[in-house]
């Protein structure tokens, strides 16, 4: 078996698409209704092209329960890796980003943390050559 | 895979430590120090507590500005930050989960005159034109169209990821024979 789909829990489907593909620069791989909500997911342009992130609705009372939970602890909910960090930081914070950790040496990596705008946190990192 | 800092959340974890740092903590540049790395720390938990009021959808009319005293920040700093963290103001926000709100209790069956005064909204009119203009359709009509076909419990259930990986767009139709009739 295989690391196929990862997902993560946003507020707003619409909003998060926009975000992950405007802001981050994924592209939309799939988009398709799904009930009252629907299946969309992103891949990173930088690859695998296979990868995929599924942007879930957070309409369970447990899923709003645990985006709010790390959110308010300053817990990043996933990490996503780059070649080059501080060009990505700047690149994100000229779109109006927020970052909760400025890049930050920890050990073998450097990392930095950003708001996603859909309630979560997200990791950056880049490995210390 | 050890060397690889991904999920983050461990409350032992290094990295999320409860304590202040003891190593002063570079920007992007190397070598500016950055003592407000707490202070932003803070200030989400202050727009995390302001959203939560934001999010008790009921009766009780909770205005931005009873959220940002609440958050502990003037309005104006209050909105302003909100929107950048959360990609929506306040307002946005509170529509929002109060849509969501209406949408769940118009699927349990409740009235469109009951839901109006439960989400917290006054005017039956103020409340179906929104609820049509973000939604699509009248809240008359999609208690209607959901009421009959599915029972739903605390939240609108969707296809599980699994079902629509393997079975695309039909789906939704095996989904739909695996809910229970109300």
């Amino acid at each position: 078996m295989r690391i196929k789909l990862v997902s993560i829990f946003v507020d707003d489907q619409d909003k998060a698409l926009k975000f992950y593909t405007e802001v981050l620069g994924f592209r939309k791989k799939q988009d398709m209704p799904a009930g009252p909500a629907r299946w969309i997911t992103v891949v990173s342009a930088e690859g695998p092209d296979d990868l995929e992130l599924v942007l879930e609705p957070n309409g369970h009372p447990a899923a709003k329960a645990y985006q709010s939970a790390l959110l308010k602890d300053c817990i990043p909910c996933t990490a996503f890796e780059s070649t080059a960090l501080h060009d990505e930081v700047q690149r994100l914070k000229q779109k109006g980003v927020v970052f909760t950790m400025e890049p930050t040496v920890a050990g073998e990596v450097t990392i930095a943390i950003f708001s996603d705008t859909c309630g979560n946190l997200i990791q950056l990192y880049q490995r210390n050559s | 895979m050890s060397d690889v800092p991904t999920g983050h959340k461990h409350p032992g974890d290094s990295v999320h430590v409860q304590s202040p740092p003891v190593n002063p903590m570079k920007d992007s540049m190397g070598d500016k120090v950055h003592p407000n790395a707490w202070a932003k720390r803070r200030a989400i938990l202050k727009l995390s507590r302001g959203r939560e009021v934001l999010a008790e959808v009921g009766s009780r009319n909770i205005s931005v500005r009873d959220a940002a005293r609440e958050a502990g920040l003037s309005p104006f700093h209050f909105i302003r930050r909100f929107e950048a963290v959360f990609g929506e103001t306040p307002h946005q926000f509170r529509t929002r989960e109060r849509l969501a709100a209406a949408q769940r209790l118009l699927a349990r069956g409740r009235s469109v005159t009951d839901v109006c005064l439960d989400v917290g909204f006054s005017s039956l009119g103020s409340f179906s034109a929104l609820f049509t203009r973000k939604i699509g359709i009248s809240p008359a009509a999609y208690r209607r169209s959901l009421r009959c076909s599915v029972y739903v419990p605390d939240w609108i259930p969707h296809p599980p990821s699994c079902l629509l990986w393997m079975g695309g767009t039909d789906a939704i139709a095996i989904f739909k024979k695996t809910l229970p009739r109300p």
